[in-house]
């Protein structure tokens, strides 16, 4: 996989999804919100490919759905009233709007904190809090490694405890428990004696410690400099007419805001190209190439 | 048969042991369901009982009265100055208190509960009052609430004049949150007072209902089963605390706030229901505070 924006700056790439992850919580503008959808979806189709269509169709289209059903049955503001439900609330068209809106925002969040997952692995995670929160850092991902190495060791112990007849699918009921809490225990002992081990293990290498000097083989170079800048002043413009209100959006008691006006325009506009930075950075590194290749 | 039993003896006195124990727990939840108002009476008692114990002893100790406790004990030190006259009082104070200590119950826990917070005394004294909705006692003259699930409605036409109005915002608007700021009309009046017809035996709320579907008027309300009434949270999406925390809706027939829901207000012919938009809790409107209880 060769994703330009991966190899950026570890620090590039926190900056990055802070102002996108905040911007797409908080912006409530639908114009932003289908943008950030957009190309949080076309970002994490570029990282993960099939996964994400998968991760979509599994999770995230329920989830819209059900935010989408659930906001009208339960939120009953709005000037405009479409029928009445069976225990005489109104049905408004406002809070099906808001609902799929809120639907669009949770929906954007879990893609961009896929393409997160996979642009800052645990190893950046530990260069980039590491000298700041050791501690942290080091739970965080030994916390994110613990799942997968469980049910990796899970599947061990249970082929081991198959062969000698003791797996959870033979025997009675009460067998099965037996046989299910003896794997259980196994697992538990196992991961608390991993755990001091690792934790030894760090603690023997100095981890954490004063003046202690770490290899990284990350550096922080032109492209990541320029990168960063255009990044900031994009982030913090956007940030900015979020806060003074130019693209504030009322969903309730009316649907009000201003979609069309000059300032928000431009604020859409440079909203859009902060979230394609990964995209645009890709495309030119393709054409970079193709032009390099017809070169020679 | 024994053999299988044995076998099956953990299965069984486990199924056993479930059993009773759903079985116990639904007793005592049904027992609790039904007279929680009067373990709510006992517990409150029983803190009276022990503020009493406690004041008891102050006064068999040292004390004349025992709201000077305090004071006494730090006089403690120095009891050569009220050695004559209160050993003697002391005395017959301890010979009272055992003697008339049933006597002494009420008046005892009337003066605890008057130097605690108002909130404690109108708990404990009220509780034996109100009724099953936590209804204080309708004063004479007004009409006696009747049940939602009580109310007959008889098929024949009778008129009432009906208004919705929220003039107070108007007063408040620098409190008023600020996407709401359209839908408040300039005069206040979100229903000017009109004539509404309405059948025998119906709600103030069953009419509010009715009224907002014919003039299109949003409404939204819940349900509350503790005082068997809806409560209305906004109209025409002019919500409770959308004009500071001490706002909401309430309402008044015929120039009195009743002290229950609307769910329970049957409306009489010729009634004048005003729907009314507090921002003081009732107090910028003639109600509650300035009623004074």
């Amino acid at each position: 996989m060769t994703d330009a924006f991966s190899k950026l700056h570890p620090t590039v790439n926190f900056i990055f999804f802070v102002f996108v992850l905040v911007l797409s919580m908080f912006v409530m503008n639908p114009v932003c919100l289908a943008l950030s959808l957009v190309c949080a979806f076309v970002n994490a189709v570029y990282l993960n490919g099939i996964k994400t269509v998968k991760l979509c169709l599994k999770f995230i289209l329920p989830m819209v759905l059900l935010v989408i059903i659930i906001t009208p049955v339960f939120n009953h503001q709005g000037v405009t009233i479409l029928t009445y439900f069976p225990w005489e609330n109104p049905l408004t068209l406002e809070s099906i709007v808001y609902g799929t809106a809120s639907a669009a925002l949770l929906s954007s969040v879990v893609l961009w904190f896929s393409v997160f997952n996979s642009v800052i692995t645990s190893d950046k995670l530990v260069y980039l809090f590491g000298r700041i929160i050791p501690s942290l850092s080091l739970v965080l991902s030994m916390s994110l490694r613990f799942v997968p190495k469980f049910s990796a060791q899970f599947k061990n112990v249970r082929n081991a405890q198959r062969c000698i007849g003791r797996d959870i699918s033979d025997g009675s009921i009460v067998n099965r428990i037996k046989n299910g809490i003896r794997i259980i225990s196994i697992m538990l002992s196992w991961s608390m004696e991993n755990a001091i081990e690792t934790a030894d293990s760090m603690k023997s290498r100095g981890f954490g410690l004063k003046g202690r000097t770490a290899y990284s083989i990350y550096k922080f170079d032109r492209r990541d400099l320029i990168v960063l800048i255009i990044l900031a002043l994009l982030g913090i413009s956007v940030s900015i007419s979020a806060i003074t209100g130019v693209i504030d959006f009322n969903y309730y008691p009316s649907i009000k805001g201003n979609l069309a006006d000059v300032l928000s325009l431009v604020t859409f506009f440079l909203y859009g190209i902060l979230m394609l930075i990964p995209t645009i950075l890709n495309a030119g590194e393709g054409i970079k190439w193709k032009r390099l290749r017809s070169a020679t | 048969m024994i053999e299988l039993l044995k076998k099956h003896k953990y299965k069984i006195i486990a199924a056993v042991c479930a059993f009773a124990v759903l079985t116990c727990a639904f007793l005592a939840g049904g027992s609790l369901g039904d007279n929680a108002p009067d373990v709510v009476k006992s517990s409150t008692s029983d803190v009276a009982v022990s503020a009493e114990n406690t004041t008891v002893s102050q006064s068999t100790n040292e004390s004349t009265s025992p709201t000077e406790s305090p004071t006494k004990a730090t006089g403690k030190n120095k009891p050569e100055q009220k050695a004559t006259a209160p050993t003697s009082t002391s005395k017959t104070k301890s010979e009272q208190s055992a003697v008339s200590n049933q006597t002494s119950k009420s008046s005892s826990s009337s003066s605890s509960t008057s130097s605690k917070p108002s909130t404690q005394n109108s708990q404990s004294s009220t509780s034996s009052k109100q009724d099953k909705y936590k209804t204080d006692p309708i004063p004479e003259g007004k009409p006696q609430p009747v049940e939602p699930q009580e109310q007959e409605i008889i098929d024949n036409t009778l008129k009432c004049t009906f208004s919705i109005s929220c003039a107070t915002v108007l007063d408040n608007m620098d409190k008023l949150h600020k996407s709401k700021k359209d839908i408040i009309p300039d005069d206040g009046w979100i229903l000017k007072p009109v004539t509404v017809t309405f059948n025998e035996g119906e709600s103030v709320f069953d009419v509010l209902k009715q009224v907002c579907k014919d003039n299109k008027i949003q409404l939204e309300f819940s349900f509350t089963p503790i005082y068997n009434s809806a409560y209305i949270e906004g109209i025409n999406n002019l919500y409770e605390f959308d004009c500071g925390s001490l706002s909401g809706w309430t309402y008044e027939v015929n120039d009195w706030f009743p002290n229950y829901g609307c769910s329970r207000y049957e409306v009489k012919n010729g009634d004048v229901i005003e729907w009314q938009y507090t921002c003081d809790l009732g107090g910028d409107i003639g109600g509650y505070y300035s009623v004074g209880e």
